[in-house]
């Protein structure tokens, strides 16, 4: 029984895919299709491919190929499903999941910014102290005292650059369909985001980045894309708009 | 070539392979494989570095243009054992 | 293998790419947060545990330590109470250094990511 590497759902009618296009081993890359979906494999050795670069890249540009002729939902690395029936059968069952997220994402690309903040390293530790701090004070106190000027001074911190992603994402929402974004990743990577943007609008999202990038305000950015819609490809649960904690909040129109 | 420009097209090629495997690796729809394979014990920033200098080095011996390194330089990495999992997911 | 198509992905990189490349491999972004196959070497084990126990005692060293830093703003210590609970917290670190020394495990190893969620501390 053949075991199949599996890159993205896509719909069952859309362009072929390039002949040139290889996947990993050097695969043809073809669809198992049901119904109006089908699953994007390339024919795979029962144990599958190491995870590195080499061969996340391959699989990346399978992906970034498929894009050009039709919406697709990315699938996370290293997935083998075996068999044929095995591949119908997932699609078989999460067919309203994958339809809806194909037509949400049908002509729209991810974008992903970083954006540095030097402001957001705090000031070296010495400086913590308060003035008013008895001079005779036993080493004790002068530790609390430190860690609790250091913990005001990450408050203001913290403060001070949720304002800014704030004032982002007031800049870049009417632009955008929906985003996620992982604040403070370090002191200096404020945000770190991904945005869904119609082909459409691409334009205007991007002069909407250099836009911020011009206002300064001690911050650098790094926009990155178009890239197919793995930060968003991921089915809704049924109903509402999803909520995650705050380092990653999908927000969805 | 000047060297600034290497090393700004290394930089850059580097931070496009950072993206690239941060989406591949840790986004997109997770389906319940008979098989995952999950990236366990593979260092793959270092992996991925040791990737572009060796073709930098390359370049600058023989003076050539930039080349993207190609998906083709496997000996680095045929030392890394697979980390496999028979773990289903959502 | 296809040679990557990625040329062209970057826009609006200003000055030192070098300081992003920096933040990225910091943030840990192109590493998976998959659960690692669990290895079955004794040696790692300990360690693995270790990991484990240390963070948990790092957490609720944090959280103590935060409890402290709210009752002296409240102003309901007084000098030699928070002198000794300085102290503790004093030997409390020295002593996780020196058990962090022991496993071979830094201050960036005592942490659990959660996932979506985020890492713990």
């Amino acid at each position: 029984m053949q075991s199949h590497y599996i890159y993205g759902v896509v719909e069952s009618q859309r362009h072929p895919l390039a002949p040139d296009i290889r996947g990993l081993g050097g695969m043809p890359v073809y669809l198992i299709p049901w119904r109006t979906l089908a699953a994007l494999v390339s024919d795979a050795p029962t144990e599958g491919y190491p995870a590195d670069p080499a061969h996340a890249t391959c699989h990346a540009a399978v992906v970034e190929a498929a894009m050009e002729g039709g919406p697709i939902l990315p699938v996370r690395f290293g997935t083998l499903l075996g068999g044929t029936r095995r591949v119908i059968s997932m699609l078989e069952e999460h067919s309203t999941a994958f339809e809806e997220s194909l037509q949400r994402l049908r002509g729209r690309v991810e974008m992903g910014l970083k954006v540095l903040w030097e402001a957001g390293v705090a000031p070296p530790v010495e400086d913590h102290l308060p003035s008013d701090l008895d001079p005779s004070a036993g080493p004790g106190r002068r530790y609390l005292f430190q860690r609790l000027g250091e913990e005001q001074t990450s408050e203001a911190i913290r403060v001070r650059g949720e304002g800014l992603i704030q004032s982002i994402q007031t800049a870049l929402d009417p632009l955008t369909e929906a985003s996620t974004l992982r604040r403070f990743a370090t002191p200096r990577l404020l945000l770190d985001a991904a945005y869904l943007v119609s082909r459409e609008r691409l334009d205007m999202f991007c002069q909407g980045v250099e836009r911020l990038e011009e206002r300064g305000s001690g911050l650098r950015y790094l926009l990155s894309g178009p890239w197919p819609p793995y930060s968003f490809a991921h089915p809704l649960p049924s109903g509402a708009a999803m909520t995650l904690s705050d380092t990653q909040t999908p927000r969805w129109s | 070539m000047m060297r600034a420009d290497l090393d700004h097209g290394v930089a850059s090629r580097h931070i496009t392979l950072l993206e690239t495997l941060d989406r591949v690796l840790n986004r997109g729809v997770v389906v319940a494989g008979d098989l995952t394979i999950s990236v366990a014990d593979v260092d793959l920033i270092f992996v991925g570095l040791r990737l572009l200098l060796s073709s930098v080095e390359t370049a600058r011996g023989f003076h050539l243009t930039q080349e993207a390194p190609g998906g083709t330089r496997e000996s680095a990495t045929k030392n890394r054992q697979p980390a496999v999992s028979p773990s289903g997911m959502i | 293998m296809n040679p990557p198509a990625f040329e062209d992905k970057l826009h609006l990189a200003v000055g030192n790419l070098c300081d992003f490349q920096e933040e990225m491999e910091r943030a840990g972004s192109a590493t998976t947060p998959l659960p690692a196959r669990i290895n079955a070497d004794p040696e790692r084990v300990e360690q693995g545990l270790a990991k484990l126990v240390l963070t948990l005692i790092e957490l609720l060293r944090q959280l103590m330590e935060k409890q402290a830093l709210r009752r002296i703003e409240g102003g309901s210590l007084t000098s030699e109470e928070i002198e000794r609970m300085g102290l503790t917290f004093l030997r409390l670190e020295a002593k996780m250094g020196e058990l962090r020394a022991h496993f071979g495990l830094s201050e960036a190893d005592l942490n659990l990511s959660l996932g979506p969620l985020g890492d713990l501390m």
